[in-house]
């Protein structure tokens, strides 16, 4: 009995064993296979998010040069993903390879301490929806062309031309190329008279005299050209470059009348500063703070003063006055003179194309010296009747 | 008896374990490796050198092991793009560049002007980028 009682143990044991081997086994190779899946399944994760984020990054470069005449390309993120410019790269006809501008550049951004251009270190962060101008030391030759390349961490590579090629020219008459860096809406085209006293404010900053609008200046009847009038235009910036435009104090509208065979006058209306409507009355700043067109925003500009008038920020002329009463500008004829008169009417628009964002420090520092735009704009006509 | 069971059962494991991790870096590494040709120019005509710039982009230093440009009707082939052994295990001619890093590769193809030229890397892993121009 003791005998089998000890075989029987023995038989259990060997059982086990050999379940406790196969379990062993099992478990090595489940490790193993399962850390070798699991591991290489990460990984590719890891490459594919990589590849979509690449896919989604997108980076718009516009190239231009500065007043000095460097270099410089703006890019502006336009996709989904924050863009590390790693290098700069351009090709440039002199050269017989493409010079690496990486530890070389200076860079203006919106969120920068500093407003201006300062040295950067790479990589250079630009979130979505946001830009940065990057200037390179490569000063511009005439009549040459230059690509410009940025590499991404990503290993994206975004280029542009400068100056532009041929079609995105084209795309760009379309829209502005063939009127000028300004778009003049013509249905704006309104026209004011004056007024002030209750309601019209004289501190502040403002001058005591409010424009009262009084419809499209299309025709305007001839007993309202005996006194003074005001004009006012919308104007959208469609800079190709998306430089933003400052307009100095001697902008301005002018009309050409004729009646009959006859000219009869040229009469320039100078562009005025102004506070916000209230009570249909809307108040002129008694000195001239230059007006800012950003790219594609457009602005109602106002155009009312005799004279030009004396900036309260920027350059300023000897001959330019605080606006007031005696600057409010009038067609110039008079009643029985106006009536039945054509005038032919153009916007001369003057002062500087800068790279956005404008600070209020930049306009302080301007001069009439580094004037870089100017533009002669023939608009609309009025009928006195 | 057991303990020489456990033994040898515990050293065919730590080696299949140690074959599949090496085995997995390799994939991962070649998976991960992603290099590009930025830029290429050239002079001369008939060519008399190609500049081409290389990004990397991956997380790791690729090795560079060949560079072949050529047309329909030439090819340029360069297996020691360093010029001499940097030490490189297994790779002694082989170009490193850095995670993040670019690099230029001036060469003289000796070959004629005309149609268009490919520029093909290929690295260590295998994987090859090319960049297409036209003269």
């Amino acid at each position: 009995m003791s005998t089998m009682i000890t075989r029987f143990r023995r038989r259990r044991r060997r059982a086990i064993s050999a379940v406790m081997g196969a379990l062993m086994f099992f478990a090595m190779m489940f490790t193993v296979g399962f850390s070798y899946i699991y591991t290489s399944e990460h990984d590719i994760m890891s490459v594919q998010s990589g590849q979509r984020s690449a896919q989604l990054e997108k980076l718009e470069l516009n190239g231009l040069t500065n007043i000095s005449g460097y270099l410089q390309v703006n890019v502006n993120n336009t996709g989904s993903v924050v863009s590390e410019i790693r290098a700069v790269l351009v090709d440039t006809p002199s050269e017989q390879s493409a010079i690496d501008y990486t530890s070389s550049m200076f860079a203006k951004q919106p969120n920068a301490r500093s407003p201006s251009y300062t040295k950067v270190n790479f990589p250079i962060a630009v979130p979505p929806g946001e830009w940065v101008s990057l200037q390179t030391n490569l000063k511009y030759a005439s009549g040459q062309v230059y690509v410009v390349k940025l590499v991404t961490a990503y290993g994206n590579v975004f280029a542009t031309d400068y100056p532009p090629t041929a079609t995105s020219l084209a795309a760009q008459a379309l829209s502005s190329g063939a009127i000028g860096d300004l778009y003049l809406k013509f249905s704006s085209y309104t026209y004011y008279t004056f007024a002030s006293g209750p309601g019209c404010p004289s501190s502040g900053g403002y001058s005591g005299v409010c424009l009262v609008p009084q419809g499209q200046g299309f025709a305007i009847p001839a007993s309202l050209a005996s006194g003074s009038l005001a004009f006012s235009i919308t104007l959208t910036d469609l800079n190709p470059s998306e430089k933003t435009i400052v307009l100095d104090q001697f902008s301005l509208i002018y009309q050409t009348s004729f009646y009959g065979a006859q000219h009869t006058n040229t009469i320039p209306w100078y562009i005025v500063s102004n506070g916000t409507e209230s009570n249909g009355l809307i108040p002129i700043d008694t000195e001239y703070t230059p007006i800012v067109l950003k790219y594609d925003v457009p602005v109602t500009v106002f155009f009312a003063s005799s004279s030009c008038i004396v900036a309260a920020t920027g350059p300023s002329e000897t001959g330019c006055k605080p606006f007031g009463l005696t600057l409010e500008q009038s067609p110039g004829c008079s009643n029985s003179g106006c009536a039945g008169s054509e005038a032919t009417v153009f916007i001369l628009s003057n002062g500087w194309e800068l790279v956005p964002p404008v600070t209020s420090q930049e306009i302080a520092d301007l001069s009439y010296s580094t004037a870089n735009y100017g533009q002669n704009s023939p608009f609309v006509s009025t009928l006195y009747y | 008896m057991l303990a020489l069971t456990v033994s040898l059962g515990l050293y065919v494991w730590s080696w299949a374990a140690g074959q599949a991790g090496r085995s997995e870096g390799t994939l991962a590494s070649s998976s991960a490796e992603r290099f590009m040709i930025v830029d290429v120019t050239y002079n001369g005509k008939p060519i008399k050198s190609v500049t081409l710039w290389v990004y990397n982009a991956g997380s790791s230093p690729v090795l560079l092991e060949e560079l072949t440009f050529g047309n329909q009707t030439a090819s340029y082939t360069n297996t020691t793009l360093t010029d001499s052994a940097n030490g490189v295990q297994g790779c002694p001619y082989c170009l490193s560049v850095a995670s993040q890093g670019l690099v230029k590769i001036s060469f003289d193809p000796q070959m004629g002007l005309g149609g268009v030229y490919v520029a093909t890397l290929v690295s260590s892993y295998g994987n090859t980028a090319s960049y297409t121009t036209e003269s």
